[in-house]
């Protein structure tokens, strides 16, 4: 039994440093929203007249999503985005693309369906390193107090109850606000 | 089938086309203080890469970001707090030994602790027989 102890020890070190790596993923850990205010970012509209401002959100609750028209598993999302939008109709849905050219973007959104309720543009990355973002596709759902409720790595995906219900109560206080 | 998406995100954003933003700073001193965070920053979507080895378009864009907060009058420390704030420890070259980040510094050492013991007995056992 001796004989096992440096297994056991092993173990159990590899098993914490494990659990102590995962807490230390950061900020951008799937579902880690900050519950604080959406910060004031750097993005303008397409064709770079208009800039963002705490009106973008317009007191909606919103989702804002992270994409570009080159990556793949942005493309894979459009169709639950577009699903999203019929689920919830009074769902905003506001789409930031990094590091794209406006006329690619139309012509993407032309071919893949535009799920979006309005358009920006991060040409520099501002808003992308300001927000913490290591890959696109990226999404923030923000009440509409402004808060920050929930932050998705990655694609929406198709049936995440956990998400959608999220959606559900979020849309059912605004209502009951009202 | 989701990691694999967000293991194509990352990959994506790593070798996306890479965008002309790099202008060096007027000021020597500024663009020289710039340069030496880029040391000290990770790029986060390149393996153990500091953010000044980096071609990944979100590295040059990170460069862009940190010339741009030295010109506003930002120190190194404001700077580097600036992105352990929205990236956490990790991406940071050196990360400070504090509480929670004490048994990453210390893992090495007691692993090749555990290991030179687990040798050593194995190799007395070997020659006791």
């Amino acid at each position: 039994m001796t004989r096992l102890v440096p297994l056991f020890v092993f173990l159990g070190l590899a098993l914490l440093m494990a659990f102590m790596l995962l807490h230390a993923a950061g900020p951008s850990a799937p579902g880690a929203a900050t519950d604080a205010r959406f910060p004031e970012i750097t993005v303008t509209s397409l064709d770079g007249t208009k800039k963002w401002d705490a009106n973008a959100l317009n007191g909606e609750v919103t989702l804002i999503n992270f994409f570009a028209s080159w990556c793949t598993p942005c493309e894979a999302e459009m169709p639950e985005l577009a699903a999203l939008k019929k689920r919830h109709p009074k769902l905003r849905v506001l789409g930031i693309a990094w590091n794209d050219e406006p006329s690619a973007l139309k012509k993407w959104l032309k071919q893949h369906g535009n799920p979006y309720d309005s358009l920006w543009f991060d040409k520099k990355g501002a808003a992308t390193i300001a927000l913490g973002i290591r890959g696109i596709p990226e999404s923030f759902v923000v009440d509409h107090q402004g808060i920050e409720r929930y932050r998705l790595s990655g694609p929406v995906i198709k049936n995440d109850r956990e998400f959608d219900t999220l959606l559900t109560t979020l849309l059912s206080e605004k209502n009951n606000a009202r | 089938m989701r990691a694999s998406i967000l293991i194509a995100a990352l990959f994506f954003f790593g070798t996306a086309h890479a965008t002309s933003i790099e202008r060096p700073l007027t000021d020597p001193a500024q663009e020289q203080l710039a340069r030496s965070i880029f040391t000290e920053l990770r790029c986060v979507v390149c393996e153990g890469q500091a953010v000044s080895d980096s071609d990944a378009t979100l590295a040059a864009q990170m460069r862009a970001h940190v010339r741009e907060l030295v010109a506003e009058g930002k120190s190194k420390n404001e700077v580097l707090d600036y992105f352990r704030e929205r990236y956490g420890e990790k991406i940071l070259m050196r990360p400070p030994l504090e509480s929670h980040t004490a048994l990453l510094w210390l893992a090495p050492l007691l692993l090749l602790t555990l290991g030179g013991a687990i040798v050593w007995r194995a190799t007395r056992n070997g020659a006791a027989a």
